[in-house]
């Protein structure tokens, strides 16, 4: 006789559909697509800084010998060079050159072998250069790496973190809700900045993942709550009481039932979150105690231009460009909570 | 009548409640702030041999480490480490060869205080460890002012068995209390020189009558003497105000606060209830209730006395954007959702989305310089809460107006964010609340639109963004560190950077612990508002059974 066995099938029909729901509701609004795009641009501005701005060019041919992507693998025959002195070369041995769109270094000071320093913006140097003589528009590409960096991975911790405890607490409710719920209430009362600044005068500024660390351990109050309030609403609906009379285990029925239905309010919460870690890791940035010096970081720059007040490009700039990021993660963040709302 | 009665369903009632509910959130603020200690102020790396000598790095690195209680365990204590028990085991340490110098060394710190415990061993030890114990010996009569007579005899180890027959009786603590108070009513010489004899023995009940005496002339007279029996140069002079003479005592206390446990025994009901309170976390948690953070390593002031001149700064001007946040946003959310879809509620829309993106610190920074006074236009003044050549004989109008002035552009920062965000909720909410049916019987029975709106919406309206005060506050408090930084305001956020840049650990400590309870104490506040305001939130409290 022929065995019979349980085929395994994932239904992943409802979650796909639910997906492309939210999808298109979020997509049909022209602000989201917007903000979307605006958030994409400055992502991939983080992930490709070294090739938007660099010192290195992305391929040249010096003493007949072409290297590709300098800045990649730091070839040993480039390391005195940077694309203005590059150009001199060429212009002396010939050869080419192909450089970056912003041919600065965020931490080259010297130019044609000189230094220019708070020089106003011009053909030279677009967005101006800041009081070290380092050229402003090559600081905010990198600016914009180490402000993706801190607000995905503080959120990705933050909501894991969260997501965990306010799942576990708000499911097995009684005394770990109610320690869970001190928790949550506890670290909300700290003001943020306050909590941030002490923590690193305590342990001193070592790196920008200590400020992710930091970060995350003390911003996901916020998706906890969030977590708990609709685990604890999802705990109510039918079909959780149909699983749980299944004889389902605890692990299942959080994973396959409870999960997906509060992944989208999660979501939303998360969204706001990167945004606001966005503001904190900039504005520690401009207090001095965020990312260690000579790290690019928007709050840096802002940082540079209140001791030199009188160069309004580097205020408007990195301040504009961190408004507009912030405004754009908002945005979207509202677009999904509109999204995720009906279904 | 609203009774007052302490009822699980009044006003009172739940607000008592509330004030219980405090008190685990306390205990987690000062775990938090627990952690962090331990975190942060790691037991000194004494591995390396800098430029002293290892024993003597170990001795500075306590040093370092008791002012946070590294030198007790965390949570419970079963083995208190008092004078006695610290006396017993240098003496068996001087047996080991190896240990011998930091063991008289340890000896000689404790100093008179050992005495009794240290005399009546003499006899045990063998004979190289007793050429070391004399040598602690020798260490401890300096500080019992025995060192001539000592000198002056050829046997040392005879000189200290005459000298515990003769002056043993004369170590208990009743006999130092009496002296001590002897020495505090007058000059009284003879005393002097007994307390000197006395060396370190007497320091608990020299810090007990210091604490207690109100008498300045006798303070000074203690505070001296405690300088020549501990070595710590930290005098009272005629000279001193009123101010200074309190930061002496409490640096005299936090000192002792430090180290009492170098120089008394726990004796009977004490070693039981020390198991709980000679540990590390129960130090900590007895700073935050009592308020009582230390002394400032930057300038050698109480932290308490620093954070009660500051704080007032920071919450003086986080209400104040609190209120002009309310001021502000109630209407626009009232108009813009009588309104809905008109001009003004999509520009606002639209204004105030973007109000709640953009970063504090860069408005400010705009701000300074468009209106500041260095800046374009000089409307405002740019640094400080007052002007520094104010005449001194305006009247309070006049000195109002100009902090009125100087505090405009700062408070305006702060509550923008917090603006755009209760106002964006008002407009939800009575959106939400027109939905109601007394709404439309209101309409219905023919009410102006304004009485609708204001007398029937807004009421019920403005319950929800009341509730928001709450969430507000931490923001508030924690943005006023950028805005003092920036118009050069001396509130907490200001001092704390000069306490990371100085390493004063306490300050921080202390702020971090006491922004969290200042806060917790405005949540507090404002879900006392609504439940007055709003009496369905009592639980269990029905409405109109006792009127």
């Amino acid at each position: 006789m022929k065995k019979f066995k349980f085929k395994k099938k994932r239904d992943l029909g409802i979650s796909r559909l639910w997906l492309y729901k939210v999808n298109r509701r979020f997509y049909a609004r022209l602000a989201n697509r917007l903000a979307a795009g605006l958030i994409l641009v400055i992502c991939l501005t983080g992930l490709l800084a070294d090739f938007i701005a660099s010192e290195k060019p992305l391929a040249c041919r010096i003493d007949e010998k072409v290297h590709i992507l300098p800045a990649l693998f730091s070839p040993p025959e480039l390391v005195d060079y940077d694309n203005q002195s590059i150009l001199e070369k060429i212009a002396a041995d010939g050869g080419w050159t192909l450089a970056p769109p912003v041919p600065y270094g965020p931490n080259q000071i010297k130019v044609w072998g000189g230094i220019d320093w708070l020089a106003p913006p011009g053909s030279l140097h677009w967005l101006g250069t800041d009081s070290s003589g380092r050229d402003v528009l090559a600081r905010i590409v990198h600016g914009a790496r180490s402000a993706m960096l801190v607000g995905l991975s503080s959120m990705l911790i933050c909501t894991v973190l969260g997501f965990f405890l306010g799942a576990l607490a708000a499911y097995f409710g009684g005394f770990w809700d109610r320690i869970a719920n001190a928790g949550i209430e506890t670290l909300t009362a700290f003001p943020t900045l306050f909590l941030i600044l002490g923590i690193q005068g305590l342990l001193g500024i070592s790196s920008i993942w200590q400020l992710v660390i930091v970060i995350g351990a003390t911003r996901w109050t916020d998706v906890a709550r969030v977590t708990r309030a609709e685990v604890l609403r999802t705990m109510n609906e039918e079909y959780v009481d149909a699983a749980r009379a299944l004889g389902l285990s605890h692990v299942r029925i959080l994973r396959r039932h409870i999960l997906p239905a509060v992944l989208g309010p999660v979501l939303v919460s998360a969204t706001f979150g990167i945004a606001g870690a966005i503001l904190i890791e900039s504005t520690l940035s401009f207090l001095g105690y965020g990312a260690p010096p000579p790290t690019a970081s928007w709050g840096g720059l802002l940082a540079d231009a209140f001791a030199s007040q009188s160069c309004y490009w580097l205020v408007l700039y990195p301040g504009i460009t961190l408004s507009l990021t912030v405004l754009a993660i908002n945005i979207a963040g509202e677009g999904l909570s509109d999204a995720v709302d009906v279904i | 009548m609203v009774s007052l009665r302490w009822r699980d369903n009044t006003v009172i009632g739940y607000v008592i409640r509330r004030l219980i509910m405090l008190v685990p959130t306390i205990l987690g603020i000062s775990l938090v702030t627990f952690v962090l200690i331990n975190l942060a102020v790691e037991t000194p790396d004494t591995s390396g041999t800098d430029i002293a000598g290892s024993a003597m790095d170990v001795e500075t690195a306590e040093e370092l480490g008791r002012a946070y209680g590294l030198h007790l365990p965390l949570f419970v204590n079963v083995s208190i480490d008092d004078v006695r028990t610290r006396t017993r085991r240098s003496l068996s340490q001087l047996q080991m060869p190896q240990k011998r110098k930091a063991a008289v060394r340890a000896l000689g710190r404790i100093g008179g205080a050992a005495i009794p415990y240290f005399l009546p061993e003499l006899d045990r030890l063998n004979d190289p460890s007793k050429d070391a114990a004399l040598d602690a010996l020798m260490l401890i009569a300096k500080n019992i002012h025995r060192e001539d007579e000592l000198l002056q005899h050829s046997n040392t180890l005879r000189y200290w068995k005459n000298y515990f027959e003769t002056y043993g009786a004369d170590f208990t603590p009743v006999r130092a209390k009496r002296l001590v108070r002897r020495y505090v009513r007058r000059k009284d010489r003879l005393a002097l020189a007994e307390l000197r004899n006395l060396g370190t023995y007497s320091l608990p009940q020299l810090m007990s009558s210091l604490n207690q005496t109100k008498s300045v002339p006798a303070q000074r007279r203690l505070v001296n003497l405690l300088c020549e029996v501990t070595g710590r140069d930290d005098p009272m002079t005629e000279l001193d105000s009123f101010s200074d003479r309190q930061n002496v005592l409490s640096r005299w206390n936090e000192w002792w606060h430090q180290r009492y446990d170098l120089y008394t025994s726990f004796e009977g009901i004490y070693r039981i209830t020390g198991a709980m309170t000679e540990t590390r976390y129960f130090r900590w948690l007895s700073r935050v209730v009592t308020f009582d953070f230390g002394v400032s390593s930057r300038d050698g002031r109480p932290i308490r006395d620093k954070i009660l001149e500051r704080a007032p700064i920071t919450l003086l001007l986080a209400v104040l954007a609190l209120l002009l946040a309310y001021i502000i946003a109630i209407p626009i959310g009232v108009i813009s959702a009588a309104k809905k879809g008109s001009w003004f509620d999509r520009i606002t829309g639209v204004g105030l989305f973007v109000l709640y993106s953009l970063p504090t610190f860069w408005v400010a920074m705009l701000l300074l310089k468009y209106f500041g006074s260095a800046g374009f236009l000089d409307w405002f003044p740019s640094q400080g809460l007052h002007s520094p050549d104010l005449p001194l004989n305006i009247s309070h109008f006049e000195m109002a107006l100009d902090a009125a002035h100087h505090l405009f552009l700062p408070v305006m920062c702060l509550s923008f964010v917090s603006m755009a965000m209760l106002a964006r909720y008002q407009r939800v909410g009575m959106l939400r609340i027109s939905e109601h049916d007394f709404i439309r019987v209101a309409r219905a029975k023919g009410l102006k639109e304004y009485q609708v709106i204001l007398r029937h919406g807004l009421r019920n309206g403005v319950l929800p963004v009341i509730t928001l005060m709450g969430l507000q506050l931490p923001y508030l408090v924690s943005s006023s560190v950028v805005i003092e930084r920036i118009f050069g305001i001396q509130g907490m956020g200001a001092e704390t950077f000069d306490a990371i840049r100085a390493s004063d650990y306490y300050w921080l400590l202390a702020v971090v612990t006491v922004t969290a309870v200042l806060t917790m104490v405005g949540i507090l506040a404002s879900d006392v508002i609504y439940a007055v305001v709003d009496p369905r939130i009592v639980p269990g409290r029905r409405l109109g059974r006792r009127t």
